[in-house]
């Protein structure tokens, strides 16, 4: 079954690009991502740029209004994903716990709809 | 370029998803986004109540139901795309059919160099 890893944390909490954590954080992640790799639950996953990049887009009454910032001011940001191959959910919960950022931040971890075929 | 298209919206409407309606609207988005070469994945998520939030404190992990906020909406799905810039990506967040009735937000992703 497939499950979406949502990273959360406070973007001001955040190793700072250039820094010997910042460093340390990416090594941390290519650990993870390679690990995550041989074992069978990768299959995609990317780091978002912070949410002072992001535009938030609606329609309403066929006009398209589109707004800075993310949809919505919360204390932690969606930093980046995984989407995992896992058995089942304590198997998510599992590969979850690995991602450095559940050190300090949370992850949110959503089973994906699966369509059936026709 | 590549951005996150995320697509939120307030699960009690939400329920009009999966209807055939929906699923015609939402085939024919991703059919026209794969014509235009815009399409790198996407997928739905099953809705916030089968979300757990997994945290990591002193070693121990710590495992809450639900989402990571109990925000009015909530994520439904998502759209990874390839666009010229951030003005392509929201023209086409415009046309994601739950657009009308919620919000998509839409996050540049973050390039590593290898």
């Amino acid at each position: 079954m497939q499950y979406m890893l949502l990273i959360y944390s406070a973007e001001s909490e955040r190793p700072q690009y250039g820094t010997p954590e910042f460093e340390q954080n990416m090594n941390d992640y290519f650990a993870f991502t390679k690990e995550i790799g041989e074992t069978g639950h990768m299959v995609a996953g990317d780091g978002l740029q912070d949410t002072n990049t992001a535009t938030t887009a609606t329609v309403r009454n066929g006009k398209t209004e589109v707004v800075n910032g993310p949809f919505a001011e919360t204390k932690e940001q969606f930093g980046g994903y995984y989407l995992i191959e896992a058995k089942d959910l304590d198997d998510a919960v599992a590969v979850a716990a690995k991602i450095p950022t559940a050190k300090m931040g949370r992850i949110e971890v959503r089973p994906v709809m699966v369509f059936s075929q026709d | 370029m590549q951005y996150m298209l995320l697509i939120y919206s307030d699960e009690s409407s939400r329920a009009l998803f999966g209807t055939e309606a929906s699923n015609l609207a939402y085939g024919d988005f991703t059919r026209s986004l794969i014509k235009s070469g815009h399409m790198i994945a996407g997928e739905a998520l099953q809705d916030s109540h089968t979300a757990v939030t997994v945290s990591v404190r002193k070693d121990k992990i710590r495992v809450v139901q639900g989402a990571f906020a109990k925000t009015k909406e909530q994520l439904g799905g998502y759209y990874l795309i390839e666009a010229e810039n951030m003005k392509e990506a929201q023209s086409i967040a415009a046309k994601i059919p739950t657009a009308t009735i919620g919000r998509v937000e839409i996050r540049p992703i973050m390039l590593f160099k290898n």
